[in-house]
């Protein structure tokens, strides 16, 4: 293994006479040059600076001009609900009350008039509503000329029709209405006084911040309302007081859409913008350097392959820091100048969010930044590596998804979800609701992450079997064409496009054939399932030429292995039931994606369809065309790789687990624990005969027995075993000791044929 | 010559290569396949070895090895006095590569790119800055030395790369290839330096598979042919113990009687060649 051995440190071969400058010295300026030469690239200055100089004005121009779009250009309307409890001709008044300001100096052009005093002041206003509200309105359009447009607060459109209580109550919960002003009455008035003592209630929902200022506003008017008639009414009787009507604020909890959309987009968004600005530097710096013939000069030098790395990783995440450091500038100064932080966030703006979302959005880039060297490590050209990035990039898009839905929180489980958790972290920083505890897991597992990619991109950068392929050993083609070659890209091509069809079309099935068809349905599960891991596998090898008894594994075995796979089936349903129901039961965090309703449509398509039918679509077709593609295909292309059977092993078993958990309609973790034990005994089976029919076997065995339970269980009862499977009970004692014993044939015989390679 | 920091002539012995029964094999799916087999080559100092072959005789495979880059199967390499297995490090620390596939960086200056392999070479900092200046004259780079090298000239760029493979003062220059696509300046200019290199008493190895310019360039001569290293001496040698004058033709005999050897054996091998 001298490979290795070029890997050690300078100091453990001793350069005695060597004057030796300490590590970090040199690692600074090997990421000196790295950095340089991503600095002095104008694509990358072009997404640092340039982008997010033009990116967000224009974001928030058009958010803007969207969201602001009814009436007035400035600033949406709230909408005001009242209960019908308050008599509309003051409803009328209430809100064609000038402010203060103005009331004082009318109040003064009325003293010196010396009439209107003496009048009711209700009956006055209500004479000369119409004036005011002019007045008002032309209030309106100063307020909206102000430098601060976007901190005045919203206009009020105030609903004609009156609504009872209850009524306000809903449409304030639903959101229909921003802010509902009730009436609660206050104790029965003296019969000869002409006012009523009552409060006005002010409602709005909870954690909505524009409600909370429209609710603020719409206070600021009952206020002035109420001071106006208090003055007349002091003026008129000393004992008027009572007549005041109290103003209340209440907060209703939210049923509706309760925070902005925006506010989960926004650090979405900064976190797609510091992925945009780490990617070019990245792959300039790996696969660039073997496009360009630098990497092999590189590799011929005397210096640790990691220590190479650690500059480039410097290079790259100081890249993406400045790009998120400058987006999220960029992003506060618009939010800030066009007055939306107080419209999305109920807090508004502080230094403190700038600083945590910034120490967020750090870690994040040094997270982002040794994924993306790990995957353009192995890629040979600038292309290859953008093909690869693709992929790279919807993935991350799923957890932006995932936490633009409203409601969804970090809690412990989603906290160790790389990205998942940055986004939600950074949702809940922007609303001011961030616990502090998830944010510092948050920190610290994503710091966990980045060393794991940079020890995976270490070990991939500039190796030694991708720099030195050479084309004339490694496709001997015999003179029929095919080839024993089974690449691990093809193999992993071939599975990136089953996975999202798989999703595609089982969603598809449902509207092609009715839910009600139960035998229809499972015909084309098996159809489409077989298209999919033997099909598509098929075209791929085809297109390759390569021969399929060495892509499929499809070798004869030793007859040994007959019964023992068959008596490993028998065995193996057991574990993997009692691992599904100890796994379902610790798994609650689970819940939230679990879909009841796909439940019941699983369950009642179990009962329905004639067990024939469901041994055939559910048992038989999917251990042919899973064992084909997963032990055959994959684990086959990985043994090619030459790396012992361990890691082949279990990265199929792996593999196959989670592509379980994701094409289960009700995307159940608990799935996982079982399916991978299954697959780690197929997988051995596989190694051990040498031959992928065994395995079949016994996925069809274990597979045919996990279905059929429900048929089994009188004849298991009859047996004495108390099978309790809809109570997803634990199995007997002695039914787990004879597939003990079983399984321990089984796993004796497959021993014994096992085949030498 | 002698920078600071060097001690090239003080550890070298009598062959700055050493290479002795070197072998590679590749596992491939449908057997094994030796790329190099049984190799030994030793260059002393002030020596042009030419190590000559078609394309996949196992040329690239053995330089591969004796830089480190490739653990051989069995075998044994040793230069500068070092062993390669076991001082990979200080193996690469005095050997330099040249190869015509190998690029610049096109943001860097030469400059900034020479103080690069300086550092990554270990190079202390003040002779750094001296070879700069010196290798700036030999390779009259003077007047590009702070220009970005996207915008220079193929032979501008030649010229800037084989500065740089001399930063850290080799003792063993190794050059895969470093003609190839390359027109009659350029290949002069190859000729040149590595003239140069014999007279600044270094061990090089050429590869290449043009044999005519071989013939005007080294000392001493391999040729190499499926892996095997089956001519080996100065051309006198070759001449005399092949009875041809040009090294075209000693390749061409070697050629057909292997492939005659190997079709008695192997009948679909033979075709290959044939192809």
């Amino acid at each position: 293994m001298t490979s290795q051995n070029s890997e050690s440190s300078p100091s453990a071969v001793g350069t005695s006479s060597r004057q030796v400058t300490p590590r970090w010295q040199r690692l600074v300026r090997l990421a000196r040059k790295e950095v340089r030469e991503s600095m002095r690239d104008r694509r990358t200055l072009a997404t640092l600076v340039l982008m997010p100089l033009i990116v967000y004005p224009l974001l928030g121009l058009v958010v803007q001009r969207f969201a602001v779009s009814r009436v007035d250009p400035n600033a949406p309307e709230a909408v005001v609900v009242l209960d019908s409890a308050i008599h509309p001709d003051e409803a009328a008044v209430l809100f064609s009350v000038p402010d203060r300001r103005r009331t004082e100096s009318a109040q003064q052009a009325g003293e010196s008039n010396g009439s209107a005093e003496s009048k009711d002041a209700e009956a006055k206003a209500d004479a000369d509503g119409k004036d005011s509200s002019a007045e008002a309105s032309l209030q309106k359009l100063t307020e909206g000329l102000t430098p601060l447009a976007g901190n005045a607060p919203p206009k009020l459109h105030v609903e004609g029709l009156q609504f009872t209580r209850e009524e306000v109550e809903a449409l304030v919960q639903a959101g229909h209405a921003d802010v509902g002003i009730l009436q609660i009455p206050g104790e029965a008035p003296a019969e000869n006084r002409p006012g009523r003592a009552r409060t006005f209630r002010v409602i709005c929902r909870e954690g909505d911040p524009f409600s909370a200022r429209a609710a603020e506003e719409v206070e600021a008017w009952i206020t002035r309302y109420r001071d106006r008639v208090v003055r007349a009414l002091l003026r008129r009787t000393p004992f008027g007081a009572e007549t005041m009507p109290h103003i209340e604020t209440m907060k209703m909890a939210s049923r509706g859409p309760k925070e902005s959309p925006l506010s989960a987009f926004i650090p979405l968004m900064l976190v797609l913008m510091t992925m945009t600005g780490a990617v070019y530097p990245a792959i300039d710096l790996t696969a660039g350097e073997r496009e360009r013939g630098t990497l092999e000069m590189l590799m011929a030098a005397p210096v640790a392959r990691h220590d190479l790395l650690i500059g480039k990783f410097a290079a790259v995440f100081l890249v993406a820091v400045l790009t998120a450091l400058i987006n999220l500038t960029a992003m506060m100064l618009t939010l800030y100048s066009t007055g939306f932080d107080r419209v999305l966030l109920s807090d508004g703006l502080s230094i403190v969010t700038f600083f945590q979302v910034m120490l967020l959005l750090v870690v994040f880039a040094s997270f982002f930044s040794a994924v993306l060297l790990s995957i353009t490590s192995f890629a040979r050209s600038f292309r290859e590596a953008q093909a690869w990035l693709i992929p790279l990039m919807l993935v991350s898009l799923a957890p932006g998804i995932l936490s633009l839905m409203p409601g969804v929180r970090l809690n412990l489980a989603l906290a160790v979800v790389p990205l998942v958790n940055i986004v939600l972290v950074g949702k809940e920083l922007f609303q001011g609701i961030a616990s502090p505890l998830l944010f510092a897991l948050t920190l610290l597992v994503t710091c966990g992450y980045t060393m794991a990619a940079l020890r995976i991109a270490a070990s991939i950068f500039g190796n030694d079997a991708l720099l030195f392929t050479s084309g004339s050993l490694t496709s001997r083609r015999g003179e029929t064409g095919t080839t024993d070659e089974l690449p691990v890209s093809l193999a992993a091509k071939c599975g990136v496009l089953i996975l999202p069809l798989l999703v595609v079309l089982s969603g598809l099935r449902h509207r092609i054939v009715s839910q009600e068809n139960t035998a229809g349905q499972l015909i084309l599960s098996a159809g489409i399932l077989a298209g999919l891991f033997a099909g598509l596998p098929l075209l791929f090898l085809k297109r390759q030429r390569v021969r399929m008894t060495t892509a499929w594994a499809l070798k004869p075995f030793s007859f040994l292995a007959v019964p023992g796979a068959i008596l490993l089936g028998l065995s193996s349903w057991t574990i993997v039931y009692e691992l599904l129901i100890v796994s379902q039961r610790a798994s609650t965090w689970t819940e939230f994606l679990n879909n009841p309703a796909m439940k019941q449509i699983i369950e009642r398509l179990m009962k329905e369809a004639p067990l024939a039918l469901q041994l055939l679509t559910l048992a038989l077709v999917p251990a042919i065309v899973e064992e084909l593609f997963f032990r055959g295909f994959l684990m086959g292309s990985l043994l090619q790789r030459g790396k012992g059977r361990m890691v082949p092993l279990l990265v199929t078993t792996f593999v196959f687990a989670a592509a379980h958990v994701v094409t289960d309609p009700a995307l159940s973790m608990a799935r996982f624990p079982g399916t991978f034990l299954l697959g780690l005994i197929l997988g051995v089976i596989r190694l051990q005969t040498g031959s992928i029919f065994p395995g079949m076997l016994m996925h069809f065995v274990n597979n045919a027995i996990l279905l059929s339970l429900t048929s089994l269980q009188p004849l298991l009862l009859k047996a004495g075993i108390n099978l309790n499977v809809e109570g997803e009970s634990h199995l007997p004692p002695t039914l787990l000791v004879g597939a003990a014993v079983s399984a321990a044939v089984g796993i004796f015989l497959i021993q014994k044929s096992r085949r030498p390679v | 010559m002698s920078a600071a920091g060097f001690e090239q002539s003080a550890d070298s012995p009598l062959a700055a290569v050493d290479v002795r029964h070197l072998v590679r094999k590749f596992a491939t799916q449908s057997g094994e396949v030796v790329a190099v087999n049984d190799v030994s080559i030793q260059v002393k100092a002030g020596e042009v070895f030419g190590l000559l072959g078609a394309n996949g005789a196992g040329k690239t495979t053995t330089l591969r090895m004796m830089l480190g880059l490739l653990p051989p199967t069995s075998g044994t390499v040793t230069m500068a006095g070092y062993d390669v297995a076991r001082f990979p490090l200080e193996v690469k620390r005095r050997v330099s590569l040249v190869s015509a596939s190998s690029g610049l960086y096109q943001w860097l200056t030469p400059r900034e790119m020479m103080l690069y392999f300086a550092e990554l070479y270990d190079v202390p900092e003040d002779a750094a800055l001296a070879r700069v200046e010196m290798l700036a004259d030999v390779f009259d780079l003077r007047k590009f030395m702070d220009r970005r090298c996207a915008g220079m000239s193929t032979g501008q760029q030649q010229r800037v790369n084989l500065a740089r493979s001399l930063m850290h003062d080799p003792p063993v220059v190794l050059m895969d290839e470093p003609t190839r696509g390359l027109d009659i300046v350029g290949s002069k200019r190859i000729f040149d330096y590595t003239a140069h290199l014999r007279e600044l008493g270094k061990a090089v190895i050429f590869c290449t598979h043009r044999l005519d310019e071989a013939q005007r360039l080294c000392t001493r001569f391999g040729l190499m042919f499926r892996g095997r290293l089956h001519l080996e001496g100065t051309l006198e040698h070759l001449q005399q113990s092949t009875g041809r004058e040009m090294l075209t033709d000693m390749f061409l005999d070697l050629m057909q009687k292997t492939v005659e050897a190997d079709a008695v054996a192997k009948n679909d091998v033979g075709q290959e060649v044939a192809r």
